[in-house]
């Protein structure tokens, strides 16, 4: 099979990239065998892939790569911790909007709104509770677990009392004027 | 015997920490290879490969084979290349003489290389680099995971989600810029 210019010219990235059959690349080394001028262009995409490896290589050295997959488990575990907290939170906030249009007073939705993430935060224990919580719990250990924004100006704690397996939710409001000012305004109204 | 991808998947889907090590370790260098060559910046190339990584283990339950897993790991990290440059709107551009300790024609060189060949050779990666950094994301896509990774049009079209036709034109149209660019060099 025999090729010209322009047919060299169409079928060099496939030439380039191994993709033409035995054939097809017999017939590219017979035609520039014959053809400076192609031999020429297959040679400059030849030194130029080269560069490209080169100069990316040059770049890909200077790459840190220590504590790579460290980094990934910590992304992991960082990703986990926001999915937690933003399911807990999205549902104590979801459950004040509604309370809110059933009580029509924040300073009272709030509150329920703490209640409502004290609930998700019993259900976040129950289902992931790990086992070095277990063993401090063993000892004897009081454990605070964790504090959550409920919205509305207040937050959640949650303490455990392992002795007698008490566990204490607490919902209080993050600025005491704040949500004393929020009272008395609802109040007014 | 070293595990094939798809049992190293299979494992990490039950949470085996050493799978996931596995995979991270098979795949960081090229995965890093292909990214420094499109943000052209060490950390970000670093920080954008770990994300990749985060992005395919928590979402492992969604690769169901039809691609091998570097070609869908690629893909994850490709698009949130192009995504990054294309909210930015232009290609972010760095000094890379101030991040990358380079090969200095200045200083003593062991292997006793011609100081004029060595200031010619970092002339000449620094001139590729421009040259790459000119090209379109999506060219530039392209044209490094085929030269750089050796990825079969098949598998770049998987990757960057385009038909082959698209990859071929994408791959000819990089490489006559690049020809262009570079050609006076050679």
């Amino acid at each position: 099979m025999s090729m010209d210019c322009k047919q060299l010219d169409e079928k060099l990235d496939h030439y380039l990239d191994g993709e033409l059959d035995a054939a097809g690349t017999e017939a590219v080394r017979l035609h520039t065998a014959s053809c400076p001028s192609c031999n020429d262009t297959i040679t400059a995409f030849q030194q130029t892939r080269a560069m490209i490896t080169t100069a990316v290589a040059d770049l890909a050295t200077a790459v840190d790569v220590s504590g790579f997959f460290e980094g990934i488990e910590n992304k992991l575990a960082e990703q986990e911790t926001r999915s937690w907290r933003f399911r807990i939170g999205g549902f104590a906030r979801a459950a004040g909007r509604e309370i809110t249009a059933t009580l029509g007073t924040p300073v009272r939705a709030a509150v329920w709104s703490g209640a409502a993430a004290a609930v998700a935060v019993a259900l976040f224990l129950a289902m992931s509770g790990t086992e070095p919580q277990r063993e401090r719990l063993a000892a004897g250990d009081s454990v605070r677990v964790d504090t959550l924004e409920a919205g509305r100006g207040y937050s959640v704690a949650t303490w455990i009392q392992p002795r007698t397996g008490t566990r204490v939710f607490w919902a209080r409001p993050n600025n005491s004027f704040e949500v004393a000012n929020a009272s008395h305004v609802s109040g007014a109204r | 015997m070293e595990l094939t991808d798809g049992e190293l998947v299979d494992q990490a889907r039950s949470g085996d920490r050493d799978a996931l090590a596995a995979l991270t370790e098979r795949y960081q260098g090229r995965l890093l290879r292909v990214l420094v060559g499109m943000v052209r910046n060490p950390e970000d190339a670093r920080d954008i490969a770990q994300d990749a990584f985060v992005r395919a283990f928590s979402n492992l339950h969604g690769f169901k084979g039809q691609s091998s897993f570097y070609t869908w790991l690629y893909r994850i990290a490709v698009n949130l290349v192009i995504d990054q440059q294309r909210r930015e709107g232009r290609r972010r551009n760095y000094e890379f003489d101030e991040t990358v300790p380079p090969d200095s024609p200045y200083t003593v060189d062991s292997t006793g290389r011609d100081p004029f060949e060595r200031v010619r050779d970092a002339e000449l990666v620094r001139k590729v680099k421009d040259a790459i950094d000119e090209l379109t994301p999506d060219h530039r896509a392209v044209i490094l995971l085929r030269e750089v990774n050796g990825l079969s049009y098949k598998e770049i079209s998987e990757t960057v989600g385009c038909s082959m036709g698209t990859v071929m034109s994408r791959l000819h149209y990089a490489r006559k810029k690049l020809h262009e660019r570079l050609g006076r060099t050679l």
